[in-house]
């Protein structure tokens, strides 16, 4: 899962300090391993650099954590480029398409497209997989299927995920 | 058992409020006909003993009594407890009339039931329906046969309220000179039982009729079977036990039926006014004839409950549905040679008892025997049906090059039974029609005499004087020709005489002047001549020349009255013969040639044939709705293969001619054989019974008619299921069901 | 160049209930398509009305250049027997028939003679590994036995596109991708062009290009003109 474009995700939705980034992020993502606020500062300072975002004019002076950044057109740009990127199908892709669908409902975008063009993305490779299996040997045939099932699982998710999209959307609701 | 469990499982859907119907009119029907059937069996009964003191009888005194109290012409004679009595049939426009001259003192203690008094000489009681014919015909012609009328005979003393019966009064004198004539104590004997043959045919057509009803309601009480394993199937499955299904079965059909049965005992009731007018044995039923009693009622009721309760369990049972429902159709044990021995074995019981009988062999009670005989061979028919649809299956599955007729004639093969089941009525409708046509045949045969040349015209009355009486007074007898030749209508008289010895015996003598007015052929030249006597029968006459030749010498035997044909002309004549006296004489009263004949060919078969075709086209009817029924019935049942079939481009008439395949290859090949068989033990039957005097002719038209019904029925029914095919074939059954 | 299956602004509804809301589709010659979507989304009602089954409300489906929508049922009747061919999840044979019976009768139907037919059901059965089955009837097959018959049914008549609603439905993981690789491997010899309906994304591998039905409309990616 991409970190830096999540954080720039969740400052689309509105501008924000980078205390209250960090504990938006926590809230949503970082249940099990909470992002360290040196690398919140580090990847603001980044973001900012790309010009991705901009830090507001500063209400009172002083340190990182008094400013308040805010998302800029190219940062838009970004993010949506990513949340409609699909992803090639593996096994680290779960908790980035989790991330772009939450942003995706967040920022209020089409969550459903998202998903179904990462079904896309993940058939176009079952279809390839299966073009591989037709005449290969029974070693050969047996890792394709392994790879298809785990496929499968994900599309599952999707299916599933795609089928709870509205509930999801009320349950996140920023406060 | 939860009541709301029943309710689900049994009305859950539109469709099972159709079943359920479906059943409800087809027991209606069952019971319905039953009910009237056992009515008319009753109603039978009835009659007997209402006009069992018409079967009074007593010794003859002809030729003179000879005992100690000899009765005399003199009326004192008979005492206070015995009467004259001389029974005739008599003849109105070709009705029969029971006529019962009774001589009695007005003291007389013997009594008719259903008469205030005896009627005195010159008086006359009459039924209901003879009153009315008297009214309506001119007295010349009827009503001065018989007298003053006394009173009515009350309907407790007459078979039917057609019956026409008079008891006339009479004089002693009057009545002893008659041959039919006897001494009579009383009329109150045991009633008249009917002759074991008339009840053997009337067994055998009650079994005609409740065979096609008992199928009916089996055919009904089967209707939407397979939707109905599947929500049993659920009940199962969601924990109710074997025991629980067929309890629920079987009170659904308990209620069901005994909705039906009630509907049936009422449309019985409303329907057996309309049931009394059908004239069995010459004559409707008073309509209290055919009312059943409360009491039989109930018992047909609670049989038609509890049979149809306990069968509709025992096939839930039986059927063994599981929790998963059944994935595969129940499969048909496939039916042997072995179902044709039942058929064999009633053919042989039958023509054993027929040849034991031609053969002369003491064989008891052959009424019986046949109708057991008859009985296995119709239910071996049944048995034997679905082998021999099978066969039919399996070339038709083997031999068809068309889509339709393979996947029939595979259906068949699987499911013989079950098709054949569908098609039963109406064989057994086809076997019994055979049968009842087979057997009328000799009836029918010859009951119109034919008129031509050199035959005695048929407008002639026949009186057949009686020989032994004393000629009476010339002088008189010559007044009453004179009188007879006067009445308008009749063109001639002539009397015929005979001889006991000589070589004229035998033949009938007349003068050759009046049998050259007879107009029957060449007479030859003598002063008597003689004709062959089955002149009288229908023979051509051929006259010779008679050994003797005084007429004064001879006994009148014969008088003949021609008429110019009218009917008024001819019972003007037979009003004037018995009004007269002097030639009232003989056995019977005046008739014609066609009178005569009607009398002699008066026969069980004859006066049951339209009660037999009656019934079976009743019969037929029923047959034709189960057919209705079945077809309908397995068409629901195979929705989703007949959806499919359209699906792979299978077009209506496909569809129609695979149901009308199913239907027709049974019918076809049973047809042929229960018309065959039909014939076969019609003559059986009648040989058996009539000890060989009687043998089957050939059918006449209302047989060929009745086939024809039953094959338009068949049509309709087939076509009437057909037409619900697009109902039953919606596209979308086959994903959904 | 114009699709060999076109359909466009596609309703219909049962009751209240909307099965499709506006479905255009294009589908080429040999073209092998997975249908997708949840339950109740619609994909049944779009195969039905693909294949003259069902009569949309509004909107037209035109196969090689005939407008289905707009035949008669004696004209869809032959359409369906000459140039469709149908496969299902289960229980599509006629039971009183034997597996090679039951191949014939759309050949039957077509006025081919018996002994012909037979010859070529005979033909087709062996192609599909069933030479024993043949004089079998359906209830003493496997299910993957009488799907391979119901395949060889659907295909006997050369039929232009196969229509299959969920084929391997009801079978196990081994048999389902015997049964399909046996039907993909016919289809594409012959060229047929094969619009099936699953559940399984790996039975819509086999198959050139899913779509997506969801609630009576296309999903997005696969709208005509998009992709």
């Amino acid at each position: 899962m991409d970190n830096s474009l999540t954080l720039l995700g969740l400052l689309s939705v509105e501008p924000s300090y980078g205390y209250d980034l960090k504990h938006t992020y926590d809230r949503f993502f970082g249940v099990r391993k909470p992002l360290a606020f040196g690398q919140v500062y580090a990847t603001l300072a980044r973001m900012t650099r790309d010009g991705q975002i901009l830090a507001l004019a500063d209400e009172a002076g002083g340190g990182p954590d008094r400013k308040k950044y805010e998302v800029t057109d190219l940062g838009r740009q970004r993010v949506s480029q990513w949340m409609f990127t699909p992803d090639v199908p593996s096994e680290t892709l779960q908790s980035n398409l989790f991330a772009k669908t939450i942003i995706a409902l967040l920022v209020n975008d089409n969550a459903d497209r998202l998903l179904d063009v990462q079904r896309t993305e993940h058939l176009a490779r079952m279809r390839e997989l299966t073009r591989e299996k037709q005449g290969a040997d029974l070693m050969r045939m047996l890792l394709c299927d392994h790879a298809l099932f785990h496929i499968e699982a994900d599309l599952r998710w999707i299916d599933l995920t795609a089928a709870r999209l509205t509930q999801l959307r009320n349950e996140i609701t920023l406060p | 058992m939860n009541p709301s469990i029943v309710r689900l499982a049994v009305v859950g859907s539109r469709a099972s409020w159709g079943r359920l119907l479906g059943i409800t009119a087809g027991v209606a029907v069952g019971v319905t006909l039953a009910l009237l059937l056992w009515g008319a069996y009753q109603g039978l009964d009835a009659r007997d003993e209402r006009s069992s003191w018409m079967s009074a009888s007593g010794e003859y005194v002809v030729g003179g009594d000879t005992s100690q109290r000899a009765v005399t012409g003199d009326m004192a004679s008979l005492g206070n407890d015995r009467v004259l009595l001389a029974p005739t049939t008599d003849r109105h426009e070709g009705v029969r009339i029971s006529r019962f001259d009774v001589a009695a003192p007005t003291t007389s203690g013997v009594t008719i039931p259903d008469i205030a008094a005896l009627p005195q000489s010159g008086e006359y009681y009459a039924s209901p329906a003879l009153i009315d014919r008297i009214a309506r015909v001119p007295a010349d012609e009827l009503g001065d046969r018989f007298g003053t009328l006394a009173g009515t005979i009350s309907d407790s003393g007459l078979a039917s309220p057609d019956s026409l019966v008079a008891v006339v009064g009479a004089a002693t004198s009057d009545l002893i000179e008659r041959p039919t004539a006897q001494i009579v104590t009383g009329f109150t004997g045991p009633p008249y039982r009917a002759s074991s043959n008339y009840q053997t045919v009337a067994i055998v057509g009650a079994i005609a009729v409740l065979f096609p009803v008992l199928l009916l309601v089996s055919i009904v009480t089967g209707l939407g079977a397979a939707a109905r394993r599947e929500r049993f199937a659920t009940l199962r499955l969601i924990g109710a036990t074997p025991r629980t299904v067929a309890a629920i079965a079987a009170m659904e059909t308990a209620a069901t039926s005994f909705v039906g049965a009630l509907i049936g005992v009422l449309m019985a009731a409303l329907l057996g006014p309309v049931a009394a007018l059908v004239r069995v044995d010459d004559g409707a039923f008073f309509p209290a004839d055919l009312a059943v009693t409360p009491f039989a009622a109930a018992m047909v009721v609670a049989l038609t409950v509890a049979a149809s309760a306990a069968t509709a369990g025992w096939r839930i049972r039986r059927a063994g549905i599981g929790p998963l429902g059944q994935t595969k159709q129940p499969q048909e044990k496939t039916p042997s040679l072995l179902r044709l021995l039942p058929l064999t074995g009633g053919l042989g019981l039958l023509t054993a008892t027929t040849l034991a009988v031609l053969a002369g062999l003491p064989v008891p009670r052959v009424g019986t025997l046949i109708i057991i005989g008859f009985t296995i061979t119709t239910v071996g028919l049944l048995v034997a049906g679905p082998y021999l649809t099978l066969i039919a299956g399996r070339i038709m599955a083997r031999r068809s090059g068309a889509a339709a007729g393979i996947i029939a004639g595979n259906r068949i093969r699987r499911t013989p039974v079950a098709t054949f089941r569908s098609v039963s009525g109406l064989v057994v409708a086809v076997f019994m029609v055979s049968v009842f046509a087979g057997a009328a045949t000799t009836a029918d045969g010859g009951v119109i005499p034919v008129a031509g040349p050199g035959l005695l015209p048929v407008s002639t009355l026949i009186q057949y004087l009686e020989p032994t009486s004393d000629a009476a007074d010339p002088a008189e007898t010559d007044a009453e020709l004179a009188r007879l030749a006067a009445i308008a209508g009749v063109t001639g008289v002539v009397t015929v005489y005979r001889l006991d010895s000589g070589p004229d015996a035998g033949r009938l003598l007349l003068s050759a002047d009046a049998a050259k007015g007879l107009g029957l052929g060449a007479v030859p030249s003598a002063p008597v001549v003689s004709v062959n006597s089955d002149v009288m029968t229908g023979a051509t006459a051929v006259f010779t020349a008679a050994e003797v030749t005084d007429m004064a010498a001879l006994t009148p035997s014969i008088l003949l009255l021609g008429t110019d044909g009218s009917t008024a002309a001819i019972e003007r004549a037979r009003t004037a013969l018995q009004a007269g006296g002097v030639f009232a004489t003989g056995w019977a009263p005046a008739g014609t040639r066609t009178d005569l004949a009607d009398d002699r060919l008066e026969s069980m078969a004859a006066s049951f044939a339209t009660l037999a075709y009656l019934g079976i086209g009743v019969a037929t009817v029923i047959a034709g709705l189960s057919l209705a029924i079945a077809t309908i019935s397995a068409m629901i049942d195979r929705r989703r293969m007949l959806a499919l079939l359209r699906l792979l481009g299978m077009n209506f008439s496909g569809l129609r001619r695979i149901i009308t395949l199913e239907a027709a290859a049974p019918l076809l090949s049973v047809m042929v054989l229960s018309i065959g068989l039909g014939f076969l033990v019609a003559e059986l039957i009648l040989v058996g019974l009539t000890d060989g005097g009687r043998s089957v002719g050939w059918p006449d038209l209302r047989y060929l008619g009745a086939l024809t019904a039953s094959a338009v029925l068949a049509l309709a029914a087939v076509a009437a299921a057909a037409s619900r095919l697009g109902k039953n074939t919606d596209l979308a059954a086959i994903r959904y069901e | 160049m114009t699709a060999f299956i076109q359909a466009r602004g596609l309703r219909k509804s049962f009751g209240t209930t909307d099965a499709l809301r506006g479905i255009d589709l294009d589908i080429h010659r040999g073209e092998v398509i997975a249908v997708m979507g949840p339950s109740g989304s619609g994909k049944s009602s779009l195969l039905h009305c693909l294949a003259g089954v069902l009569v949309p409300d509004s909107g037209t489906v035109i196969v090689d250049g005939v407008t289905v929508s707009a035949l008669n049922e004696a004209r869809r009747s032959a359409l369906r027997l000459t140039e469709f061919g149908f496969v299902f999840q289960f229980g599509q044979l006629l039971p009183d028939l034997t597996a090679v019976d039951n191949v014939t009768i759309p050949l039957l139907l077509g006025g081919m003679k018996r002994k012909q037919a037979l010859k070529e059901a005979h033909g087709w059965l062996d192609r599909l590994g069933l030479e024993a089955a043949a004089a079998r009837l359906p209830g003493e097959l496997s299910g993957g036995e009488a799907q391979r018959v119901a395949i060889a049914r659907a295909l006997v008549a050369h039929p232009s596109v196969l229509f299959a609603d969920e084929p391997t439905g009801s079978l196990d993981s081994l048999a389902a991708e015997n049964v399909l690789t046996a039907m993909l491997e016919l289809v594409r010899q012959a060229g047929t062009t094969l619009v099936m309906i699953t559940h399984d994304p790996r039975t819509a591998a086999y198959a050139d290009r899913e779509i997506i039905v969801r609630d009576g409309q296309l999903a997005a990616t696969d709208r005509v003109g998009i992709s």
